[in-house]
């Protein structure tokens, strides 16, 4: 909807430019979001049990377990803040409840949460192939098998240093993943169902082994969680370390020890992030997320940190190589050969680094996404903003991020307990500023919502939210008793907060100054038109415009491109500015018009402008935000009724990736959906053409002589004198189509894979087979099913923008 | 409630077990405290629990189709 200010005065010599705020998302289904959460959620089983372990004992399994159960509770207040605020997340909820200065405390807190996510992953990662490989080296020793000279110079069974070797590791990752985000990975929720799939597989086994074993009766249960059975460390109660608090007070002791296990359930935030990318209907989808994510992290866990304490001896459990792989630990006691076991160790180690590099990699991408939403709410300035030359990536933010991550891992020194005591910090108080922001939102915002936490009791005309002050307590006593029994988090947290909310404190300020001046400017050149949807009548643009996608400043060949080929009294052009937003997971939150048309935009349009007034052309400029620039490039040239997309070559992949890319967000749109073509202008102003949607393939010349010959064999056959080229064609494709679910579809798949690459694809067909079927046959055959793959093509077709 | 020797004890790098006596009223503020955060997780579990179950059949029925996203 427009602003009426906005609309209402329109002034000679402002550009108009048109900014969408609804961000063009691709829906997932609540699967796909409960694996995105649990990539997270779940690789916190791998470290969990262990440090609980040691820092309150041997009854550490069932508040692990207590904790799984409470993280339903702490879902419901999540449930409850989406369905309120579909952009949310912590900082959106505690800043409409609490203000601004609350607001950037409780995102210096999860800034800390999202830092030591990605060191506590990595270490606990090499942790486990240091683990594996001492394993296998022993194995290897055991049957003579290594050198001696070797087993000289190791003065017995060659062996890794183990946290050494997790530091190095943690390092080469968290580099890997710095690289791959500097440069603009795609994340997709494929790519976390795989995992998850591949998860799924070794936490059946790993449980039903367990089970098995468990038959044998060899096994004890962990102590009761009742405050005598607790064994603190030393380290276990900080700053109360001499004070025997716990010995004094009963429950205070169950305090401490439920608030070492609270980072069993670290990751929740991003079940936040991922709500908008829930298909409808939306609110019973994410309900359904919760509960899969619940039960799954409950099992995973709970129950596999409970039978490690029932099945490994105590003796093995706390031994310093063991205490940190426990998972990998648990895999040699259970019952069945060694060798199984070793493979089963294997598995679990690869499982576990898939788990854990992706939470790195989520860590960098969560906390790059957060400090990208503060700095476009003026909290932090554009220089953090700026983007990479190269990539187009806020490449000043990773840096940030990634250095204070390999600070971390080396001040650690591959110690897991260490970083997980500290992660607890930021993990408890994003919680409890969340949830006791949701409760002050109760009695501040008494509308209607859409689910509420329950139960809710009214007294006399006022309603008491029971369930919701009830998690707030349980999440805020515990964040209490953390700042006294976690020294290192307290330490750490405060310092990392304070000295986080001081920075953007003073950038804010900074920045206040600056958009007053840059604000009075841009009024002077620019007239926003905010509109929550992309639509062709509001851009004030023809159906078969031209979308001319524009990225970089410097790089405008394209547009001129166009602009010598169009008639705009003919055909409209549209510079499009895709402004994207953050993965799931990334820390979204709701942009105003002013945010997504920031500095950087004005600069791009302001060249574009310059690019279109030298041709004497006009252009409309128009913004929208995404989550994939692909799919929101599609959905605009769908919404806008375009005729072509336009856009420059990329630095990152050829002309034909581009297409493809495009091709599957165009697939992926819901219909109604229009046909369009991309052209790819090379910097030599040469282009190459793709079409968009199901359209009549270019049919090389062998390929229509093979169907000629194969017509020509055919109809010496008097029965089959009526049968046309498209029969055959009908015919091929529906065999192709049969054959592709069957046992020949790897087959096909290598051979139209070589064919994409290699010309002669059409001659290396074998000699076609008399058709089996009357020419009738063509009818049963399902439509063309339209390939993603982009057609090749030969020389750049002329251009098709307007006439010339 | 807490007789005898001070509640809290310090102890400074290198010299271990050195007992500061804070005073009584420290003492009985320290115990308030902790009685009264003990109080608040005690209150708060309880709740909790009502809210796991109440949340768990309500996640049940919407898994199995048989709830509307209704308001409570």
């Amino acid at each position: 909807m427009s602003s009426p200010e906005q609309a209402s005065s329109p002034q000679k010599n402002r550009v108009r430019i048109v900014v969408a705020t609804s961000v063009m998302l691709t829906f997932i289904s609540f699967w796909r979001a409960a694996a995105i959460v649990l990539n997270d959620m779940g690789s916190s089983a791998f470290y969990a049990g262990s440090i609980a372990e040691q820092a309150v004992g041997k009854a550490a399994p069932w508040f692990i377990l207590g904790v799984m159960l409470f993280s339903f509770t702490v879902r419901a207040v999540y449930v409850e803040s989406c369905s309120m605020f579909v952009r949310g997340g912590v900082y959106r909820v505690v800043k409409e409840a609490l203000g601004g200065t609350l607001a950037k405390i409780s995102v210096s807190a999860l800034m800390f949460d999202y830092v030591l996510t990605g060191p506590i992953s990595g270490v606990s990662a090499g942790q486990y192939i240091a683990g594996l490989m001492n394993e296998l080296l022993l194995a290897a020793d055991t049957h003579g098998w290594i050198p001696r000279a070797i087993h000289q110079l190791f003065e017995g069974t060659p062996h890794l240093n183990v946290n050494a070797t997790a530091v190095v590791i943690a390092i080469a990752v968290t580099l890997y993943y710095w690289w791959l985000n500097l440069k603009g990975i795609e994340e997709s929720s494929e790519k976390a169902m795989r995992v998850m799939e591949i998860t799924t597989v070794m936490v059946v086994l790993l449980l039903g082994w367990s089970f098995l074993t468990l038959l044998r009766g060899n096994y004890a249960l962990p102590p009761w969680p009742v405050p005598q059975n607790l064994s603190f460390s030393r380290d276990a109660l900080g700053f109360l370390k001499n004070a025997e608090l716990h010995k004094l007070f009963g429950v205070f002791g169950i305090m401490i020890a439920f608030g070492h296990s609270i980072l069993a359930m670290s990751g929740e935030e991003t079940l936040a992030q991922v709500y908008r990318e829930i298909g409808s209907p939306k609110l019973k989808n994410l309900k359904k997320t919760a509960l899969v994510i619940a039960v799954y992290s409950f099992l995973f866990t709970g129950i596999s940190s409970l039978l490690v304490v029932m099945l490994v001896p105590d003796t093995v459990r706390m031994l310093p190589e063991n205490k940190d792989n426990l998972l990998g630990t648990l895999a040699m006691y259970l019952v069945g050969p060694p060798l199984l076991k070793l493979f089963f160790r294997a598995f679990v180690v690869i499982v576990g680094f898939l788990m854990l590099s992706g939470a790195i990699n989520t860590s960098i991408v969560g906390s790059n996404g957060v400090l990208n939403r503060v700095s476009e709410d003026g909290v932090l300035t554009d220089w953090f903003r700026k983007p990479h030359k190269r990539f187009g990536t806020s490449y000043r933010i990773l840096n940030l991020v990634v250095a204070l991550q390999l600070f971390t891992i080396l001040v650690s020194r591959g110690d897991v307990y260490i970083l997980g005591e500290a992660y607890a910090f930021g993990v408890i108080w994003s919680f409890t500023f969340n949830s006791f922001s949701m409760l002050v939102l109760r009695f501040k915002y008494k509308g209607p919502r859409h689910w509420k936490v329950p139960p809710n009791l009214t007294l006399g005309g006022v309603e008491i939210p029971v369930g919701l002050a009830s998690v707030f307590l349980v999440l805020f006593s515990t964040a209490v008793v953390n700042l006294f029994t976690k020294s290192v988090a307290t330490i750490a947290g405060v310092i990392f907060t304070g000295v986080l909310f001081v920075i953007f404190t003073a950038s804010e300020h900074v920045n206040r100054r600056k958009l007053q001046a840059s604000g009075m400017q841009m009024r002077e050149h620019f007239q926003l038109q905010q509109e929550d949807t992309v639509e062709r009548e509001a851009v004030g643009i023809r159906p078969g415009n031209v979308l001319v996608t524009v990225r970089d400043y410097n790089t405008m060949n394209h547009l001129k491109w166009v602009l010598e080929r169009t008639d705009t009294k003919e055909q409209d052009v549209v510079v499009l500015a895709a402004r994207i937003v953050p993965d799931p997971g990334g820390g979204e939150y709701g942009l105003t018009a002013e945010q997504i048309f920031s500095d950087y935009e004005q600069l791009l349009f302001t060249r574009a402008t310059s690019v279109a007034e030298s041709y004497g052309k006009h252009i409309s400029l128009l913004v929208v935000p995404g989550r994939d620039v692909w799919s929101a490039i599609a959905q605009t040239a769908n919404a806008l009724e375009s005729s072509a997309v336009v856009a420059g070559l990329s630095t990152k992949m050829p002309a034909l990736e581009q297409a493809f890319r495009l091709g599957r967000a165009w697939e992926a749109m819901p219909e109604p959906k229009g046909q369009f073509v991309l052209q790819v202008v090379r910097p030599d102003m040469t282009a190459e053409t793709f079409r968009m949607g199901p359209h009549t393939p270019d049919l090389k010349t062998e390929d229509i002589y093979l169907t000629h010959r194969i017509w020509l064999d055919l109809t010496r056959d008097p029965d089959l004198g009526k049968v046309h080229h498209s029969d055959i064609l009908s015919l091929a494709l529906t065999r192709l189509a049969r054959d592709l679910f069957g046992p020949e579809r790897d087959d096909i798949m290598k051979r139209l894979g070589r064919g994409a690459t290699d010309k002669r694809f059409g001659r290396k067909l074998p000699a076609p087979e008399p058709p089996p079927a009357a020419p009738g046959a063509a009818s049963e055959s399902s439509p063309e099913k339209q390939s993603k793959k982009p057609e090749e093509k030969g020389p750049a077709e002329p251009p098709i923008t307007g006439p010339d | 409630m807490l007789e005898g020797k001070g509640l809290i004890k310090f102890a400074n790098p290198g010299e271990e077990n050195i007992h500061y006596n804070c005073g009584e009223f420290m003492q009985s503020l320290i115990a308030f405290g902790v009685r009264l955060l003990e109080g608040l997780f005690v209150v708060g579990v309880v709740g909790a629990m009502v809210v796991l179950v109440k949340v768990l059949i309500e996640d049940l029925e919407t898994m199995f189709g048989r709830s509307a996203d209704v308001e409570h």
